[in-house]
């Protein structure tokens, strides 16, 4: 899938943060290491994180390219526009 | 728990098979990253902020609220409510707490809430239901479960009564006076009511959010004191985390005089010669 060229970014659980911090997590922690067409693989081991970065691309401004579960692992593939 | 009649919780299996038998609503503290990006099919909202408390008052909704807020989400008296929510149903039960004051007890809380339904992989949808405006009337008042600032000042150091604070244990020992993630809403002081207990909230559940079992539960809460023959009142900072605790004392041990201090450290850590231990 790709991922010898994405970089691999562990973001934690976010579940306990308002959508404010999420979303200020989301961008420090992913998408501001990223350039324009850049490819993220984002891993977290909490599902309401995992759903909001498979959720909130359009207003982050990134494509879901893969979403999934894998080892007790949730797995975003990103690519921000 | 023998029967889902019995039971104050439904687990999600449950709930997926009888989703048209139900009324399910999302108890959330902050919809934008939640409800509004994924929720259970049918699911009403309540936004806690906006629809469970009263302004300018600082309260909780008044009788005329909560039947306004049942009425406009289609809630008829006799229906089965089944709350669920983000932050470990800590909205969730703080709203079954005020369904529980004004008389509404068909309703149930989702074991795990929206963390664990999204584990399992159920079903979520973005697709907001419409529902038929009912006429709902409250019928009883039961005030019962809840603590003001007064009654727990005159009761301090009362033997009968246990006061249960929830909060973490850097909160409890006055180090910190709000989560580091809610900056907004911490008190002048830190530290905590005088004799109370700390058993943080987080210690009633596992892993994936479900409660733990009754047997654990039991042991947990009485290895600190807190026993069924005493009269118990729960408190945090500003009422959500120890309405979970409420839910667990109340209605999975089933003690018989439980209440919120729903004021909690947001009030006593302001109020102007509270007392405080640290």
């Amino acid at each position: 899938m790709g991922e010898g060229r994405a970089r691999i970014i562990d973001i934690g659980d976010l579940s306990v943060l308002c959508s404010t911090s999420r979303l200020g997590e989301i961008r420090r922690k992913v998408l501001e290491s990223l350039g324009q067409g850049e490819e993220a693989v984002v891993l977290t081991s909490d599902p309401e994180t995992w759903y909001s970065l498979a959720n909130l691309g359009d207003e982050l401004g990134y494509d879901v390219l893969e979403s999934k579960k894998e080892n007790n692992r949730y797995i975003v593939r990103i690519k921000r526009r | 728990m023998s029967s889902i009649h019995e039971s104050p919780i439904v687990e999600p299996d449950w709930l997926e098979r009888n989703l048209d038998k139900v009324k399910v609503i999302e108890v959330d503290y902050d919809p934008a990253s939640a409800y509004n990006i994924g929720h259970i099919p049918g699911a009403l909202l309540i936004d806690w902020k906006r629809d469970l408390n009263k302004y300018p008052e600082r309260d909780i909704i008044d009788k005329e609220g909560f039947e306004s807020l049942m009425s406009r989400l289609g809630i008829s008296n006799d229906d089965l409510v089944v709350l669920y929510g983000d932050y470990n149903n800590w909205f969730a039960a703080f709203a079954y707490w005020v369904f529980k004051i004004y008389g509404h007890d068909k309703v149930k809380i989702l074991n795990g809430g929206r963390k664990k339904w999204i584990e399992l992989g159920k079903p979520l949808t973005k697709e907001v239901p419409q529902p038929k405006p009912t006429s709902y009337k409250v019928t009883k008042v039961d005030l019962t479960i809840r603590a003001s600032f007064l009654d727990v000042l005159k009761n301090l150091r009362n033997p009968n009564i246990v006061l249960v604070d929830v909060r973490s244990p850097a909160e409890y020992r006055g180090e910190i006076t709000a989560p580091p993630e809610y900056p907004n809403e911490a008190a002048q002081r830190g530290g905590h009511i005088p004799g109370a207990v700390n058993i943080p909230w987080a210690q009633a559940v596992r892993e994936d959010g479900t409660f733990k079992s009754v047997e654990e539960l039991r042991a947990l809460y009485e290895s600190k004191g807190v026993t069924r023959d005493k009269e118990v009142i729960v408190y945090c900072r500003i009422g959500e985390r120890a309405a979970h605790t409420f839910f667990v004392l109340k209605e999975l041990l089933g003690y018989p005089k439980v209440r919120l201090y729903d004021g909690s450290w947001s009030e006593w850590g302001n109020m102007v010669g509270a007392p405080i231990e640290k």
